[in-house]
Formats: C-alpha cells, structure tokens, sequence
C-alpha cells in the first residue's frame, strides 16, 4: 500500500480523498496548504502527492515546480476545479503526472490514482 | 515536454473557477436549497423551485459515463415509480457533451426530468465535489438529506425518506 500525501484547503476535500484512500488501504497524510505540503514531503517518504491547485502560502503550481525540483520521482496528481491553458501547460512543462477534475466520481478517482502509482 | 497523462474525469478541458468550490455557503440539511432553472434535452425548462408546496425532491447531480450514477439513477427511477404523486426526481447532468447525454437517455430511458447542465451552472450553488450527489428536499424546500457517492445505504435512506 501507498504513503499518500493529501494537500487541499477546502477540509471536505481532505476528508473526502483522504477516505476513499484509506479505505483502498493507503496511508493518507493530509495538509491544509502548498508550503504544509513541501515541507511535509522534504520531510517524509510519500510515493504520491494529490494536491489542489489554489492552495494559500504556496500555489500547486508552484509547489509543482519545488517539489519535482526536490524530489523528481515523486509523483504528483493536481485535483482541481479550474483548469486554464496555462496551467495545463504549465503543469505538464513541470511533470504533473495527473489530474482530476471536479465533480469527480470517486471510483473514477481512485482508479486513476492507483494506475499512477503502479507506473 | 514530459508526457502529462492526464485524467480528465467529467468536464474535459472547460474551465470552472475554483473558487465555487471554496465558497463557505455551502447547501447544509436544514437549509433553504438554492434556486435551479435549466433546460432539459426537449428544450422545457424546469425549475427546482415550482415543486415548492406541492412535492417532495429528490435531486441528484450525475454524468452519463459514471457507472454509480447509473446504478443511482436506475434505483430513484424505481423508488419513483412507486410514488409519483408525492414527489419528484430531478437529475441534473454535468456530462460536457449534450451527445453524450442524449445517447445515454437513448439506451436509459428515464421517467424523470434529466436536466441538462453541461456548462455546471448548478455547481457553484449546491456545492458539488463528488458524482453523484443527492439532495433530498422537503415539500417546505428545505434540504433534509445529503447523500455523496452512491451505495447500498443511500439507496435504503432515500427509500425510507420518500415513505416517511
């Protein structure tokens, strides 16, 4: 099973994606904010991190860019409402590995969470 | 440029500020629902709010693709079937493509009004991060239930709540 990092600010999405991995059996850590986030993953061993875009102290883009700087192996999945061109180009110029849209459906979700990590 | 593989579930590339999703005014039980106006696949429009004082409802959020929102949509149209005239089903679909709605009726013939919401006009308002999402709403308009995801449980509590 996965170490998974979970980093939004909006607590129903921790909740929510923290659960359905619990429940596949992942160890979920979660955090409130981008820089929460980076630290957490400088200081830790997570083999995936699923991250919002808007996150407060440090964007997801940005995080993207420190944490694949940091660590490049580490796969990263954005989940996010909004998907405008510069980040989709932004994020795949930086190796995003994924992206889940909102509304999402959970098993959708989880599936392609675990395609990732078996990559 | 790295490979993005991209898992783009429900709405394709469109953009939808996120901020709609952070808003703190979430529905909650015991709250008023939030208007709803939209257009089915016929061209009707049908609103949320006229079933006021007269009917209980069920309304759900869903996509056509999403195999647990046809098993939910399969169930509300049974549990419908049983009490048409004291309440109603209203699903309201984020599918991108209105083909892919339309096909989908095509195969799945439902005998309630499906909603068609392509661009989520309806997102910011309820609050949906999850397919499906189920509000169910009382004759009054108020929120009694919230169901997100789909399962067995939901399933018997939306039966109970429409024979209560």
């Amino acid at each position: 099973m996965a170490r998974i990092l979970v980093a939004d600010d909006q607590a129903t999405m921790r909740q929510i994606i923290g659960e359905m991995l619990r429940e596949k059996g992942h160890t979920v850590t979660v955090v409130e904010d981008g820089q929460a986030a980076y630290e957490s993953a400088q200081a830790n061993d997570f083999d995936l991190i699923v991250a919002d875009v808007n996150m407060p102290r440090l964007d997801g883009l940005e995080f993207l860019k420190k944490i694949k700087a940091a660590k490049p192996g580490l796969k990263v999945i954005f989940v996010t409402g909004m998907l405008e061109e510069t980040i989709r180009i932004g994020s795949a110029e930086l190796g995003l590995d994924g992206l889940i849209m909102k509304p999402f459906e959970k098993g959708a979700a989880v599936e392609l969470i675990e395609k990732i990590l078996a990559r | 440029m790295k490979k993005l593989v991209i898992g783009l579930i429900l709405i394709g590339l469109c953009c939808v500020p996120l901020a709609a999703a952070e808003n703190e005014t979430a529905p909650k039980t015991g709250s008023a629902a939030p208007g709803l106006t939209l257009p089915t696949l016929d061209g009707k429009t049908v609103s949320l709010q006229d079933f006021r004082g007269r009917k209980k409802v069920v309304l759900t959020f869903f996509a056509s693709w999403s195999k647990t929102c046809q098993d939910e949509l399969r169930t509300l149209a049974e549990l419908r079937a049983d009490r048409q005239t004291n309440c109603e089903v209203l699903a309201v679909s984020f599918d991108n493509k209105t083909r892919d709605l339309k096909n989908f009726l095509a195969r799945s013939p439902l005998p309630f009004p499906v909603l068609n919401d392509r661009k989520l006009s309806s997102i910011d308002a309820f609050q949906v991060l999850i397919i499906p999402t189920t509000f169910c709403i009382g004759r009054d308009g108020v929120i009694e239930q919230i169901f997100v995801d789909y399962d067995d449980n939901v399933k018997k509590a939306v039966a109970e709540w429409l024979g209560s």
